[in-house]
């Protein structure tokens, strides 16, 4: 029994490794998930600032505020990727 | 192999060498509070806290060979065995070498425990109160995924789970079913050199 549990117990632990560094790896910051949201972010960003210039020039200020804070996010982001979480 | 997936790995392993760990600590506790029943009879409890000590060991080594031979922490062996001397978040690595070397003092002390004598392995082994708190403070402190959902979940798991069997320990009082015996004797042996 002893033999048993122990074999078991080794193959979850292997699994385990497995397991948590596919984990780790999709949640690290600035990879995956938290990427493609910074990326989003950007694009949404791009959005808003074409809408308010193409939409009113008086708006163009608040445009510009927008694009910023999406930029800002993008980049703080990338920073994460290029190695600075670890 | 690409320097992610050594990363991956060493974190990995570091997440399933501290709930091995706590594994062991809890199996210890337990074997010294004599706990058994008719299907878990108390080898299987000191068999599996043995076995997965020298598991943890082996994850540890996986833990620590990855961390050193990954390219971008470019720690070198000598940060992996020489507290504090990594430049790469100095304390906390200082932490886990710590830890790492009060385990390989317990498990070759017991390995060699017939040479030794029982008190002295026992105050050695003691040292695992030490080196599981240090382990858990490193994986809080170094982690990358320390502050994760998931990680946050297993330290907080493992933490309990010690807890909860030191808990029943200091309760329990003395399980040495000679623990009056062995007393009396001894007071009486001390009453004698008294005389």
């Amino acid at each position: 029994m002893l033999e048993r549990i122990t074999v078991g117990a080794s193959i979850a632990a292997v699994a385990g490794v497995g397991v948590f560094a596919a984990v780790s790896a999709a949640t690290i910051p600035g990879t995956s998930a938290a990427a493609s949201a910074a990326s989003t972010s950007t694009g949404s960003a791009d959005n808003s600032t074409s809408t308010s210039n193409s939409s009113t020039s008086t708006s163009s200020a608040a445009g510009t505020i927008q694009s910023n804070s999406g930029v800002s996010s993008s980049s703080s982001s990338g920073v994460a990727v290029s190695g600075g979480s670890r | 192999m690409s320097n992610s997936v050594l990363w991956y790995t060493t974190r990995g392993a570091g997440a399933v060498t501290l709930i091995l760990l706590t594994a062991v600590v809890v199996l210890g506790v337990l074997s010294a509070l004599r706990v058994q029943s008719e299907s878990w009879p108390r080898f299987l409890t000191t068999g599996l806290h043995r076995n997965l000590a020298l598991m943890t060991l082996v994850f540890l080594a996986l833990h620590i060979v990855t961390a050193v031979v990954d390219p971008f922490t470019n720690l070198g062996w000598a940060a992996a065995v020489i507290p504090f001397s990594s430049y790469y978040r100095t304390f906390w690595l200082g932490l886990g070498v710590i830890s790492f070397e009060l385990l390989v003092a317990i498990v070759v002390t017991s390995l060699v425990r017939g040479m030794l004598g029982h008190r002295a392995w026992r105050a050695i082994h003691w040292l695992t109160y030490a080196a599981w708190p240090i382990g858990v403070v490193h994986g809080l402190g170094t982690g990358t995924d320390a502050w994760s959902a998931w990680m946050l979940a297993i330290t907080a798991a493992c933490v309990a789970a010690v807890g909860m069997a030191v808990a029943l320990r200091l309760n329990a009082g003395s399980t040495d079913p000679l623990a009056a015996a062995r007393g009396a004797f001894r007071s009486d042996v001390d009453r004698r050199e008294a005389r």
